[in-house]
Order: structure tokens, then sequence, then C-alpha cells
């Protein structure tokens, strides 16, 4: 699929150029919104007849081709944009969203792995808000009767107990990230100045059917809420659990949302390891293949190789995502957990790619 | 035209190779960093001289005020830790705000912990500018103590990073690094202390101008490392009871090729703790290692006390030897070791009398196992001439020199005469005793093999191809051929802090 959008790069540029010279009202003079203690003060949610706070249905909803693990946690994406503004398409970057927008996630986790969409506990609503002077991001904690939600600027440890897909009780530690921890995923380099990104608005996970024949993004243009887009060779992930995809688009798909955030060629966690993780990159070495790691820390549990092709048990990798050592673990952060389907992709996937001595 | 034919042949035949190591030659030169130098350090104080300074104060029991606070920062903000232990759960992080100070009410008084808090960094640093750490103890840190992460004009002054492990292995679980200042320009560390960290209880890593005085760093598996880094000085540190002392290297991957490394007035002794690593390229250091200098260069070692490190006092390696010998792994081709210059150190004796202190362990530290294979051929071969055994030498370079590294870890090129790393080791009397130098010869070593053997080692020897100077030799006599030269002189730092 990317090697087709490759060929067609030049004709999709220059159809681009000519049908598309449309912008969006991206709400550039707009003012700095207040940030409320409470979540009920914005003017996005209402109550409902039980009292419980609920975002408003003019919201736009959404999902990703493939999401990031997060302990588990089922999540409800909405964005918020300002009357009168819409988002600007682009193909191969975060789409510019208009000043005022806001982009809330929520975080509901199931009492039982087994039933992954009974008994959800709402745990805490995401907030990024795209201000004149660039995205604002905090989180808001709900109270067990869901009807507040309240500022979390330091971010707060919450010891959560569920039953996993073995039927056993288990305990971990959830973590409601600080502001300052929600720029270790959501980050971008300009030079030397680090800038908060979304990381989800982007073609190639927006890019999904939601009914017979009709992507997301076809029914966002139809909403006039999405200015600019062509649909002619629209990046997409697969879906890493959908197993029409090949083992390997599943696998890379899996490693760019859950990695390539950090792992990528501007960001800190691609610049230390040298390890490019995102679904574009096409260098096997960059990927990780025979490829030692470029910071010597104690992260790679002893193994030599970042992958070893065939062997799974000797790949850094796989050792990263599979425990839950500190220091070890990967991603770094919003993960107590073992993904154990998405281990055993990775696992599946290195274990595909034929021998390979990497002396 | 057969004659022709055949010349063209022949000059292909012989064009081929000459024109392949031509182009090595050129391909595997090493690279140089250019990077853009600051003119000046602008302290917290300096920066924030002209704009409203904001108290704010903190009590142990204020840990979610404190952390609502360190979530909405302005600028030059002074933030006051009050005595007491602070227990936290999460880690206490500062990023993207310049002019910050947090100080405690003392290293002792103040105490950080984070023993509660699940993988992350203690204090937890990234993107600032003029940012001044002071006066508090980070303990118990699952990752690292303190990590600062690309930022600029840094003070870390007067703090205590350590761990309540202290024995058996549990103590590979206690967090990789005391004190991290990494992708940092401009950083001054002093008056800090580190200990029991299951990586390096210091660690610069690739930063610009780094000054690192009157530390001490005790029962760390690495004391205190410099990393990819341009200008540093080191001096006035008590670096003992750890594994090994001090490290000065690149990374092979790293882009940052470290220069002008200036280490002077330290007491780097004693440093024969077992090695309680998990992973990483520390786990490969014997214990007993004083003082490693590896893939690095303009490197001046003066007036240090040095000793007691049972291993080795100073280890000079190639990274072929010491990292990887894949030269494609090598981004900038910086694996040699040269213009290292050891003078007017005090060398105090009892080193290099039980290799890795007798736990000798072929499979992770590989090095420590080749030197004590090594010193066992050289003493049988002492004893055979009716001579009395040695101890290992306070000095070992491995002398894998620069054309060896042209094409492939060999004999063919590397076993030869003379010193084209400039390895200058001067006059050392200031201490107990002078100190000897071994030139390994690796080359001659492996002899066309991966792996030394007994024969091949004592073949060396013989042959003097692998041998042992001392001072009454002037480590090699000619000054051109020889290890008794004159070398390198560091610049020092081009700031001032």
């Amino acid at each position: 699929m990317f090697t087709l959008i490759k060929k067609f790069n030049i004709l999709v540029v220059i159809f681009f150029t000519f049908q598309c010279t449309k912008k969006a009202n991206l709400n550039l003079n707009s003012k700095e919104l207040l940030i409320f203690s409470k979540l009920s003060e914005y003017e996005f949610v209402e109550r409902d007849f039980q009292g419980k706070l609920k975002f408003k249905k003019s919201g736009l909803k959404y999902t990703l081709n493939t999401a990031l693990f997060s302990d588990y946690a089922q999540k409800e994406r909405i964005i918020f944009l300002p009357s009168g503004t819409q988002i600007q398409y682009n193909r191969k970057k975060v789409f510019d969203m208009p000043i005022g927008t806001v982009i809330t996630k929520t975080f509901f986790m199931p009492k039982n792995l087994l039933k992954p969409t009974e008994n959800l506990q709402k745990l805490e609503t995401r907030l990024l808000i795209h201000q004149p002077k660039g995205w604002f991001a905090v989180s808001y904690i709900w109270n067990q009767a869901e009807t507040e939600a309240e500022i979390a600027y330091g971010g707060k440890v919450i010891p959560l107990q569920i039953i996993n897909q073995e039927g056993k009780d288990i305990q971990f530690n959830y973590l409601v990230p600080s502001r300052n921890q929600c720029f270790n995923c959501h980050q971008a380099y300009e030079g030397n100045t680090q800038a908060i990104v979304p990381i989800g608005i982007q073609a190639k996970h927006l890019n999904k059917e939601i009914s017979l024949g009709v992507s997301q993004l076809e029914l966002w243009e139809k909403k006039g809420v999405l200015v600019g887009f062509l649909n002619f060779f629209v990046p997409k992930l697969p879906d890493a659990f959908d197993e029409r995809y090949s083992l390997e688009e599943r696998a890379r798909a899996y490693l760019d949302i859950n990695c390539s955030y950090c792992h990528n060629v501007k960001s800190a966690g691609g610049l230390n390891s040298k390890l490019v993780l995102t679904f574009e990159e096409t260098n096997f070495q960059e990927i990780g293949v025979c490829k030692t790691p470029g910071s010597a820390g104690k992260g790679g549990g002893g193994l030599r190789y970042d992958i070893v092709p065939a062997k799974a048990e000797e790949s850094i990798l796989y050792y990263r995502i599979s425990t839950t050592e500190s220091g070890a673990m990967m991603p770094p952060i919003g993960r107590a957990l073992v993904h154990k389907e998405g281990v055993k992709l990775i696992q599946d996937w290195i274990n595909s790619m034929p021998f390979k001595n990497c002396f | 035209m057969g004659k022709i034919r055949l010349t063209i042949i022949l000059g292909v035949i012989f064009l081929i190779p000459i024109f392949y190591l031509v182009s090595l030659y050129f391909l595997r030169r090493e690279k140089q960093t250019e990077v853009q130098f600051p003119k000046e350090y602008i302290s917290t104080l300096k920066y924030c001289q002209n704009k409203t300074i904001k108290k704010m104060e903190f009590a142990p029991n204020q840990i979610e005020d404190l952390q609502k606070a360190l979530n909405s920062l302005e600028e030059c903000t002074h933030l006051i830790l009050k005595s007491g232990k602070f227990i936290f759960d999460n880690s206490l992080s500062i990023a993207r705000v310049n002019g910050i100070i947090l100080q405690g009410s003392g290293k002792s008084k103040t105490i950080l912990d984070f023993q509660k808090a699940s993988n992350v960094n203690g204090v937890d640093v990234e993107a600032v500018n003029s940012f001044t750490i002071q006066d508090l103890s980070i303990l118990d840190s699952p990752k690292n103590g303190l990590e600062i992460r690309l930022s600029e004009n840094i003070l870390i002054e007067n703090i205590i990073v350590s761990w309540s492990t202290t024995s058996g292995p549990e103590m590979s679980k206690n967090g990789a690094y005391g004190v991290y200042p990494v992708n940092v320009v401009n950083v001054l560390l002093q008056n800090t202390e580190t200990y029991y960290a299951s990586d390096a209880g210091i660690y610069v890593g690739q930063c610009i101008n780094a000054l690192v005085r009157n530390n001490k760093a005790e029962y760390n598996v690495m004391g205190l490392e410099i990393e990819n880094t341009i200008n540093a000085e080191v001096y006035g540190n008590l670096v003992q009871n750890n594994t090994g002392g001090f490290l000065a290297y690149d990374l092979h991957k790293n882009t940052i090729v470290s220069r002008n490394i200036k280490v002077y007035n330290n007491k780097i002794v004693n440093n024969n703790f077992p090695n309680f690593s998990a992973a990483g390229i520390v786990r490969t250091v014997p214990s007993g290692t004083g003082i490693i200098l590896t893939s690095v260069r303009e490197v001046e070692l003066f007036s240090n006390t040095i000793g007691e490190n049972h291993t080795v006092d100073v280890a000079i390696l190639n990274g072929l030897v010491s990292q990887t010998s894949d030269f494609s792994q090598w981004a900038m081709n910086n694996w040699r070791v040269y213009n290292i210059y050891i003078h007017d150190n005090s060398f105090i004796g009892n080193s290099g009398t039980s290799i890795d202190n007798g736990n000798i362990d072929e499979k992770n530290r590989p090095l420590g196992a080749l030197a004590n294979l090594f010193h066992e051929v050289y003493n049988k071969n002492l004893q055979a001439q009716g001579k009395a055994k040695e101890n290992f030498a306070n000095i070992l370079y491995d002398g894998v020199e620069p054309g060896f590294t042209i094409l492939a870890l060999t004999k063919w090129f590397g076993n030869k005469s003379g010193n084209y790393n400039q390895i200058c080791i001067g006059v050392n009397d200031k201490g107990t005793i002078s100190p000897s130098f071994l030139d390994f010869n690796l080359p001659a070593l492996l002899a066309n093999s991966s792996e030394p053997t007994e024969d091949s080692i004592l073949s060396a020897i013989q042959k003097k191809e692998s041998r042992v100077y001392t001072s009454d030799t002037n480590y090699g006599g000619v000054p051109t051929e020889g290890f008794g030269c004159e070398g390198y002189i560091a610049k020092g730092l081009p700031i001032d802090f």
C-alpha cells in the first residue's frame, strides 16, 4: 500500500495543488480559553436527568484504526470545535486544528477483562486545549458518582483491582499523568523548543471505514468539519488486530501507535536509541533488525540486538514491551500491565522473520 | 593484444584492493561534531535578575500542592522544600519553564522518597533553562535519581542521591543513574554525593561544557562517567568503593564526538565493589577498575591520586574492543582512543593484586577474563625464567593502532611498533610507586584468530610484542615510538561558571 502511495506521490501533490486550495477557518484571532478546575464548568458538558455529567452531543466522536494500549482501559474520544471553524486536512502531518478546539479523551476501566465493555469505571478525562500559544494538556479525575471531574495538575496514582483474562484478581497502579508527563508522549521539537501536539489526529489513524464504504474522514468532510480532504491515496494504518491484514502490517501498525510518538527521527526516544518505529520507515536496521541499541542503559536486559530475526526472546524490543521491570519497560509511561495480545503480535512477527545471524 | 589484456587484468587485480583500502581509509575516518558553543553560563540568578522571583514553600504533607505547583510553574519560581521526608508516588517533574530553583533545607534534612513510585525518574527535568537544584536528598528512585535532559545552564549542588538496598542480588533493581544530566549545554555539578546506583553514580552524557567538581561517588557500579561530551573539567572528586571508578567514553551510535576532557586532583581509589548491575555497558566492568578511557580522545589526566584498584588503575581501550567490533554500528567512526596524556599523578600501589577480585566471569566480563589469562601466562613466563611474580600492570593499553582498525581486527595491520594513538605516559612520581604500563598489543595476542589462547599470548610476550614498560625504561624509550611522550594538554572550559 505504501509503496503505491510513494509512486503516486507526485501525482497526488499535483492534484492537491490544483484542487484543494480551500482553507479551513482556523479561528486564528481567537482568545485564550479559561482553564477550569471542575469539568462541569466547561460549556461542552451538560447534566443528564440523573445529574451525571455528560459530553454534549455536538461533539465530534472519533476512533482510531489502532489505539495506544493503556492498561486495557476503554477510551472515548470527542472533539469540540468552536462554531464555524474547521479542521485542515493534511496527508502526512497532524491536522491543523482551530484555536479553541478541545480534544477530549475519557478513560474507562472494565472490572473484568473478559467482559471489556461492561461494568466500566470512569477514571479520567484528558483535555488537549488549543490555545493561541499552542496546545495545553491536563487531565480531570472523575468522582464515583460521575457527577464531577476535578482538575489534576500533578496527576494521580489510582490503585485498581480488576479480573484479568484468566479470571484472576490483579492489582495495579493506574497513572493519571501530570501535566509535565503529558509531554512525554505528546511531544514535537522545532529546533530546540519543545511543543505539545495531538497524536491521533492524523490521516493514517483516522482513515477508517465506519459504515459500509464510508470512511471517518469522508464523514467529517460531509459534516463540513474537515476542509481540504482529498479522498485519493489517503494513508491508512491497519487495525493491528484485524487478521485480514498481514502479520507485518499489523505489527508495524502496533509499533507505530504505541511507540513512534517518541521513536521517530525527531524525538528523544528516536535520537537516543536510534530506533525508528514509524509505520512509514522502510529501513529494517532503523526498525531494529540486528541493530545494537544507541544507549547503554539497563533497559536491554543483557540482550544485544533490538530485533534478532526469528528469535523474539533474544530481542530487546520484545523484552522491553513484555516486562514490567522499572527502567526496562516500554512504553516508559502509561502502562503498568503487559498487553498480552500486543506482545503476542510482536512475538509472532519477529518469529516469522527469516532467521539471520546478527554477527 | 594479449599482453595488453594481461596488463589490464593484472592492473585490475592489484588496483581493486588498493582502491578498496583507500576508500576504506576515507570512509572510516573519524568524524567531528560541529556544535554551536554558548557564549556564557547564565545562572538562575542572572536569568531572573530583572524579573520578579516568586517564592513558594512546601512541607512534606503538602505533596499535592507541590505537584500542582510543579505542573503549572511560572518562570523564576523559587521552590523551597522544608525539612522532612516527602513521600512521592509519582516523579517530581519540571518541564519547559526557565529560571526555576528547587531547593531543600539541607542535603540530609529534606528527603525526597520515591520508593512508592513506579517506573519513573525521581526528579525529572526536561527542556529548561537556568535551572538550579540544591540542598536535598533523593532516595530510592525506580529509574534515575535526578535526570535533566535537553536543557541549558544547569546547576546541581549539594544533593545526595542514594538507594536503600545496599547488599544482595536485589541491588540490581536500584535505579540506574544517580545524577544524570543528558543533552545539556553548560552544566555545573558540585558537592554532590551518590551511592548504590546500579549503573553510574554521576553520569554526564552528551553535554557541552560540563564542570564536575568536589563530588563523592561511592558503592555504585561505576562512580563517575563522562559520555559523548565536549569540553569537561573533572576535579576534586572522591571516587571510591565502586566497581569501577571513572569512565570517559563515546557510545557508538551517538553523534557527539567527545573532546577536551581535563581530569585532575581527584582521588580514585579502592574501587573493588562487586559488579551488581543488571545490564548495560557497565555490566562488563571487572570489579577493581580505577579508570577506563575508551573510544575517547583529548583527555588529560594529572595530579590525581590513584590506587588500590585490584584489577587495574587505568585501562585505555579501543571502542572496537570495549563495545562492538562492527564498524557499521559506529555512526561517527569514533572507536579510537587517542591523544591521552597521563602525568604527575600519585599512584599509591596495591593495584593489580587480584583481577576482578577473583570472580572471573568470562561471559559477562570477558576483558577481565582475558586480562586474567594474560596475567597467568605472563607470570608463568617470569617464573620459568626464575623471576618473581608481578602484580598486574597499573596502566593497561590494548595497543590497537589506527592502521589496524582500517580493515578489521587482524594482526596484519596492527602488530607493529609505534604510538600513533599518542598514548602518553609522563612522569608520575608523586605517589608511593611509579606505575607500570602494559601494552597488551591485542592484535598480537589474537594472532589472526578470534580468541587469544595461552600459546598466542606466550608467543606475543616472548616476542616482546606484548610487554610491560616501567618508568625506568621511559615507557618505551624513543619519544616518537614509545609511550613516554608529552601529550595532549587539555584546554579547559571555554566559559566561566
